[in-house]
């Protein structure tokens, strides 16, 4: 864990928890001791992104902070030890430390940085899945249960005519296959690349756009919806759900768990879940410890709104809960679950299991 | 009975050492598998304790540590096992430059020139990927498990390049069997095995299980297949 995240447009999660960034501004002294410890950041290269007329925002690929432009640094440029203004900061430079008696000011989001709306940043949470078919056709894979996942289909068809204006080609199609399921859109791959822009280079990556990351928390929320719904798998043997995201997206999970534990749901790990596949890690998400949080938005908006199908709903977006509730209510018919078993509680409560 | 269990464990003890003595390096999966193969009816965790015991009356020795597993020598002294881990290390390198990309069964099997028993060999493969000397990827069989392949650090901008060549491959050709786009591109057999396997893990391909060996497809084109097979058979039926 980093010592500190600035994760959106004012939220920071430090070694003591989550704060408000004005309210460690005013505390100088704890944050100076935050910048000139051994950071994460300290490590990884970061770039200027854009200076400001106060300020200079720095991007890691970790975390994304603005400065006074005026705050000296002290930064190892091409192996040397050098004194320079924030905003005087090149490519390459590691950053050593932030000299004492300066604040860091309020993030704010880069006024270039397009805001996205929360179905298109759900179908980019959806498209870090996408594959192209044998016709050229865009694919989207999935983990195989296929009885949970016709209204995933349709909705998908429905949000991509609605946000990118696609032609339709015809029918969705389900496609079975040994690990995957693929759901076949009627929508040229191309076309579909083409509509979302800038965005495909990031998609080509695995990276989290910043425009999701300095972005609204809908946005985020939307987004992670989507990359929920692709991978959500049920785990027969631990009658529990997780998200399967293999090693080869190790960006899109670090960005995962460090939103997670920002909105503290603790109930995540990594780790091995098939034993003849000894070198994937899956991150497992507990979803009752996604309950057990409602309080927090995007426990709530997950498990308790989108239950109720209150209009407006973020998570209303997504198929997630309906398949889940049928997986839930399947498992209880068959008396896989019980009651009273303190994993299924708080589901049972929560979800209602019509 | 305490002198019984006591010559019980002795006579254990020796017939890993009998089992083992050809073996410069082994680990304990190595030596109770020897020793099912002898027809010695001992369960695993005897095995394993029986080799703590040796290590502890100096009888075998530890040459190394990884993934909580132990790789031992009998009759070999540090240096010398030193020299032919190093050995293997070399050989594994020579291997994996030689070769694209190589399944990890083929790198397994060299250890047997230099007397070094499988698991043991992959355990010195296992480190020496941790170590970055040589790079690794994920894949699926034909048979839908898991497996690993390696590859050495220099060739990690081919495997994107292959992996481009093989989907060009595929949207021209439909179907991909390993000998035959091997045989097409003019690839080794194994590396395109391999490839295609990469392919499938990342959810790029899909298998067709209804024809004869079951060939590497981009998704959609399996539906097609089983639907114009299903029309045929229809239209059998309805001749007859």
């Amino acid at each position: 864990m980093p010592d500190l995240i600035v994760a959106s447009d004012n939220l920071v999660l430090t070694p003591h928890g989550f704060m408000e960034i004005e309210e460690l501004s005013i505390d100088d002294q704890m944050l100076e001791s935050r910048l000139s410890g051994g950071l994460e950041w300290k490590k990884a290269g970061f770039r200027r992104v854009s200076g400001r007329k106060t300020g200079v925002r720095l991007i890691t690929d970790r975390n994304e902070i603005t400065i006074e432009k005026n705050v000296l640094l002290r930064v190892i440029r091409d192996d040397r030890m050098v004194s320079v203004k924030a905003d005087k900061v090149q490519m390459n430079d590691q950053l050593d430390m932030v000299f004492p008696g300066k604040q860091v000011n309020e993030v704010k989001p880069h006024p270039g940085t397009r805001r996205l709306d929360q179905n298109f940043s759900y179908l980019l949470g959806v498209m870090n899945n996408m594959v192209k078919s044998a016709d050229g056709r865009a694919v989207i894979k999935i983990w195989g249960y296929p009885e949970d996942s016709p209204e995933f289909g349709q909705e998908l068809v429905r949000r991509f005519l609605k946000v990118t204006g696609a032609c339709d080609y015809g029918s969705v199609a389900f496609e079975e296959g040994a690990r995957y399921s693929w759901w076949i859109l009627p929508f040229q791959e191309s076309t579909l690349t083409k509509s979302v822009g800038e965005f495909a280079s990031y998609l080509s990556q695995g990276a989290v756009p910043p425009a999701i990351r300095l972005g609204t928390q809908d946005s985020i929320v939307a987004y992670i919806a989507g990359i929920v719904d692709t991978n959500i798998q049920y785990d027969d043997r631990t009658k529990s759900f997780f998200l399967s995201l293999p090693n080869s997206k190790s960006r899109l999970r670090r960005f995962l768990l460090d939103y997670f534990s920002l909105i503290r749901i603790h109930g995540m790990l990594t780790k091995v879940i098939y034993p003849n596949c000894p070198f994937e890690t899956q991150t497992y998400v507990d979803m009752s410890e996604l309950v057990r949080g409602c309080n927090m938005p995007f426990a709530r908006t997950l498990c308790l709104e989108s239950a109720d199908e209150a209009p407006g709903d973020i998570l209303n977006q997504t198929t997630v809960l309906p398949r889940i509730r049928s997986k839930v209510k399947r498992s209880i018919d068959h008396a896989w679950v019980i009651h009273s078993e303190p994993f299924w509680q708080p589901v049972i409560s929560w979800l209602p299991l019509r | 009975m305490d002198e019984q269990r006591g010559d019980r464990g002795t006579s254990i003890c020796d017939t890993i050492v009998d089992i083992v003595k050809g073996y410069a390096l082994f680990c304990a999966r190595d030596a109770f598998y020897l020793a099912r193969k002898r027809g010695a009816n001992l369960r695993f965790r005897q095995v394993a304790w029986s080799l703590r015991y040796l290590c502890d009356t100096r009888r075998a020795m530890r040459i190394f540590y990884h993934r909580s597993r132990n790789v031992y020598s009998i009759t070999k002294s540090a240096s010398e096992a030193k020299i032919i881990i190093a050995k293997m290390e070399r050989s594994i390198l020579d291997a994996v430059q030689k070769a694209e990309f190589t399944f990890s069964g083929g790198l397994t099997g060299l250890g047997s020139s230099l007397a070094v028993a499988r698991s043991a060999t992959f355990l010195i493969l296992s480190r020496m990927w941790e170590q970055g000397l040589v790079l690794r990827a994920p894949a699926i069989s034909y048979r839908g498990r898991s497996f690993n392949f390696y590859f050495a650090p220099e060739k990690k901008g081919l495997l994107e390049k292959r992996l481009s060549q093989l989907l060009d491959y595929l949207e021209n050709n439909k179907t991909a069997l390993p000998s035959k786009a091997a045989q097409d591109l003019g690839l080794d057999h194994d590396a395109v095995g391999c490839l295609l396997g990469h392919l499938s893990y990342l959810g790029q391909v899909n298998q067709i299980i209804s024809l004869p060996g079951r060939p590497f497809s981009l998704p959609g084109y399996s539906t097609y297949v089983s639907r114009t097979l299903d029309s045929i058979g229809k239209s059998g039926h309805s001749h007859a």
